[in-house]
């Protein structure tokens, strides 16, 4: 073979084994998916970002492919930010699951864009019965409030939702603002650990006699994470301190920070912090780490929510050892109890990627009927958003307790506050720096009010 | 010129017809030989196009929008359908720069926290990476064993160094333990190294130089191979010291390394602090260890929703490293 030929064939190999590899990448990313749908079976995805839901989602799941043949695929995606991620890549690239699980509330956006499907009309009074008081209708309905507050905020991407209009419903409930106490510390400092303190004094002054007699510290909550002590301490003991009214009227920019009532709770606070009651190491524990803590007995009391108990339980820690009750409120309050009510937390709905939007829709109904969210509950020691039996049979150990603590009456339900970003971001880091010893209860009022003024400014008004 | 016999009928060709289709066949042939290697290079060109340029045009446009992420904007082909997308023009760089009091109070601290870090880390690196560069570069016993030991942090997950040094830190842990097994009791943080905010900054800051030193190292070492034997002998024999060795042959021989490790550090302080910072102190205790990085993850990836707030931002860190990184090149050349 001449020189020219081999050369010529050499090119032409060259072209051609690149022109392999091109096309070979070009075809790996046009590449779809290999599965071809069943066309005799119908096959159901769920999404969720809580890995402890999963087994009890699973068994409702067998028990409506038991029922209907229809198989639910239920996968956890962990944690949060990765969840809120695979949303936004799923939603641009058409492969959202048939049912997406959402953070009550917070699924206006969602249905703005048309991710999740309208399902009012399917949502009959039947239907809406089995719910919690407080649930559905507080954070699965567009309320005329949540729509007036789009409409005045020139940055809400939400301004087409409409009143009344629904689009998932809540199946997972649930309520921060709980105490839990170590019996046997309590005992060991010479308390009555059968009662509950009356008062948030009473309180107090059991964290120093804990302080005092033991090598306990008295309180611990997951003070890392800013919201706990805003949303679990603060918030509650506003409300009682306070009332309804006027704790909406601060929020909502119409009352100020620096009213008394206000005070009083930033400087219960304060000496919290002060007689240094935390646990060591405080600002760097977690949510979970925290009840870790409490159920080693490094703290008297750990401030959680109504999924705390579970928690607790699966470390080890004995029901009988623990005293649990809602955060009580300041000497004087407008309340002399906190009444809790159950908060929808976790919301699910059909997406516009569903194939099957009515098995899809079935499935919620389903998986919000009581016997099924008695399962729920028993398998994953968490309250459904759904009314079930306090039958321990049927709901496990854990939930009557919780139950019995929840009521239809308590003054969040009736609330219209609106906490604003930004304030609440001041607060949050105010309240840490109680602990750092950084700031004043009136100091750090009067930054929340200018920044709660400049946040409701921003959206036409308070 | 040859003749060719004709038949009836027949057209021909011009000769300098035939000439110049001759040159262009060969031109076309020479042009594919020599391009052919292009052809391999087009995977990853699609592959620069796509995750490199497209992304990086995608942000900076997005960060004159205010978008929460679900559907509604695209550049290909130009989209921002209201309400959720809404043109904002300069409203995102403004909101934390001034315009929001709340937002910019938390930029301007988180922005003076990374230049904290930038000068601390890059002058720590420098001061213990360099010394041990050329301490390892002497022909000593274990000098191997040595270096192994050195590279460890490099090769270590970045998550089991941050939990590990979380628990160094803890109030209980084992920095306050050395302290006080040392007799110097009176440092330890009661509140936990990361609980303290006097001295939080300063505790990433260490895992921080932790963390960058290797590299350096390894940079240095590098260099200090291509600097002559020759030089070093000549020192001696005009009687300088160790010291006067570092500071005269040595460091300046060693400046254009130290230019490629002042930018590495600034980038890994400015950029990619966060994921320490989110796993150690989430920004606390009470904001004091907040940086931007972690302020563009909120943004971005929380609850809130705001992308073209986190990309304004991601940008606008972006232009500061990269000034910062020009101006370092430009002082440690004039010094050349």
């Amino acid at each position: 073979m001449s020189i020219q030929m081999r050369t010529r064939k050499l090119t032409w190999t060259h072209i051609f084994s690149s022109s392999i590899v091109l096309l070979c990448f070009i075809l790996a990313a046009c590449g779809g998916d290999s599965q071809a749908p069943s066309s005799s079976s119908v096959s159901l995805t769920m999404w969720t970002w809580k890995i402890a839901h999963v087994p009890g989602l699973k068994a409702i799941a067998q028990n409506f492919e038991a029922k209907t043949g229809i198989k639910v695929n239920v996968t956890a995606y962990n944690p949060d930010d990765v969840y809120r991620t695979k949303i936004t890549t799923a939603a641009q690239s058409g492969d959202l699951p048939d049912i997406l699980s959402y953070w009550s509330s917070g699924q206006w956006d969602l249905a703005s864009n048309g991710l999740l499907t309208d399902i009012t009309d399917k949502v009959d009074s039947n239907w809406q019965s089995n719910f919690l008081a407080g649930t559905y209708t507080s954070t699965s309905v567009v309320t005329q409030t949540v729509f007036d507050s789009c409409q005045k905020d020139p940055k809400c991407t939400y301004k087409n939702i409409k009143v009344g209009h629904a689009y998932s419903v809540p199946y997972m409930a649930g309520q921060a603002m709980y105490v839990y106490g170590n019996k046997t510390l309590l005992q060991q400092a010479g308390l009555d650990a059968n009662n509950p303190p009356k008062t948030a004094e009473d309180w107090l002054a059991m964290m120093q006699a804990v302080k005092a007699k033991t090598s306990a510290s008295g309180l611990v909550t997951g003070a890392k994470n800013p919201g706990p002590l805003d949303r679990w301490l603060f918030r509650p003991l506003l409300m009682t301190s306070c009332g309804v009214e006027t704790y909406d009227n601060i929020f909502n920019g119409k009352d100020s920070f620096t009213n008394p009532c206000s005070l009083r709770v930033l400087n219960w606070m304060q000496q919290v912090a002060t007689d240094k009651l935390w646990v060591p190491d405080i600002l760097q524990t977690d949510i979970d780490p925290a009840d870790l803590a409490f159920s080693q007995g490094k703290a008297a009391f750990d401030v959680g929510g109504t999924y705390t108990l579970s928690f607790l339980l699966a470390q080890g820690m004995k029901s009988s050892d623990i005293i649990s009750f809602p955060v009580p409120p300041l000497q004087g309050s407008v309340y002399n109890q906190l009444l809790v009510n159950a908060v929808a937390l976790i919301d699910a709905g059909v997406s516009k990627d569903s194939q099957h939007p009515a098995e899809a829709l079935q499935f919620l109904k389903f998986m919000t009927q009581p016997d099924q969210a008695a399962l729920f509950a028993k398998t994953v020691g968490d309250l459904p958003a759904v009314k079930i039996s306090t039958d321990p049979a049927q709901v496990g150990p854990v939930i009557p307790g919780i139950l019995k603590g929840i009521s239809d009456n308590s003054p969040f339900i009736q609330s219209k506050a609106q906490p604003q970003n930004d304030p609440q971001d001041v607060l949050e880091v105010g309240l840490q720096q109680f602990i750092t010893g950084e700031t004043t209860p009136a100091a750090l009022a009067q930054k929340v009010d200018a920044s709660n003024k400049a946040a409701w400014a921003a959206k036409g008004g308070a | 010129m040859a003749q060719t016999s004709l038949r009836a009928g027949q057209v021909t060709t011009p000769p300098q017809i035939q000439l110049v289709r001759k040159k262009y066949r060969r031109t076309l042939r020479d042009v594919l030989k020599a391009n052919s290697g292009f052809l391999f290079i087009v995977p990853a060109i699609i592959i620069f196009l796509i995750f490199g340029l497209y992304t990086v045009i995608y942000s900076v446009v997005l960060s004159f929008f205010r978008w929460n992420g679900f559907g509604g904007f695209s550049i290909l082909p130009p989209s921002c359908q209201y309400p959720a997308c809404q043109f904002a023009g300069l409203e995102n760089y403004q909101e934390f720069l001034y315009k929001n009091p709340t937002a910019s109070a938390f930029f301007w601290q988180g922005l003076g926290n990374n230049l904290i870090m930038m000068v601390a880390v890059t002058v720590g690196t420098v001061v213990i990476a360099l010394p041990l560069a050329v301490a390892l570069n002497r022909a000593v016993r274990g000098q191997a064993f040595l270096r192994l030991v050195m590279m460890l942090p490099m090769v270590t997950a970045g998550i089991a160094i941050y939990y590990v040094w979380t628990f160094i830190y803890n109030s209980d842990g084992l920095l306050n333990a050395a302290l006080k097994l040392a007799g110097l009791g009176v440092l330890q943080a009661q509140a936990g190294w990361l609980g303290d905010p006097s001295r939080a900054l300063g505790a990433l800051i260490l895992v921080m130089i932790w963390g960058g030193v290797p590299m350096t190292v390894l940079l240095y070492l590098a260099g200090l191979q291509t600097i002559s034997k020759d030089l070093y002998e000549a020192a001696a024999l005009d009687g300088a010291s160790a010291l006067q060795k570092l500071r005269l042959i040595i460091w300046p021989l060693l400046r254009p390394v130290t230019v490629i490790v002042v930018i590495l550090t600034i980038n890994s302080t400015l950029q990619q602090s966060y994921e320490m910072v989110y796993l150690m102190t989430n920004g606390g205790p009470a904001g004091h260890t907040s940086v931007v990085g972690l302020q563009i993850f909120n943004y971005g990836f929380g609850d809130q929703r705001q992308l073209g707030i986190a990309s304004a931002m991601a940008w606008l860190l972006f232009i500061g490293v990269f000034g910062l990184a020009l101006l370092n090149l430009r002082v440690f050349r004039s010094k050349d």
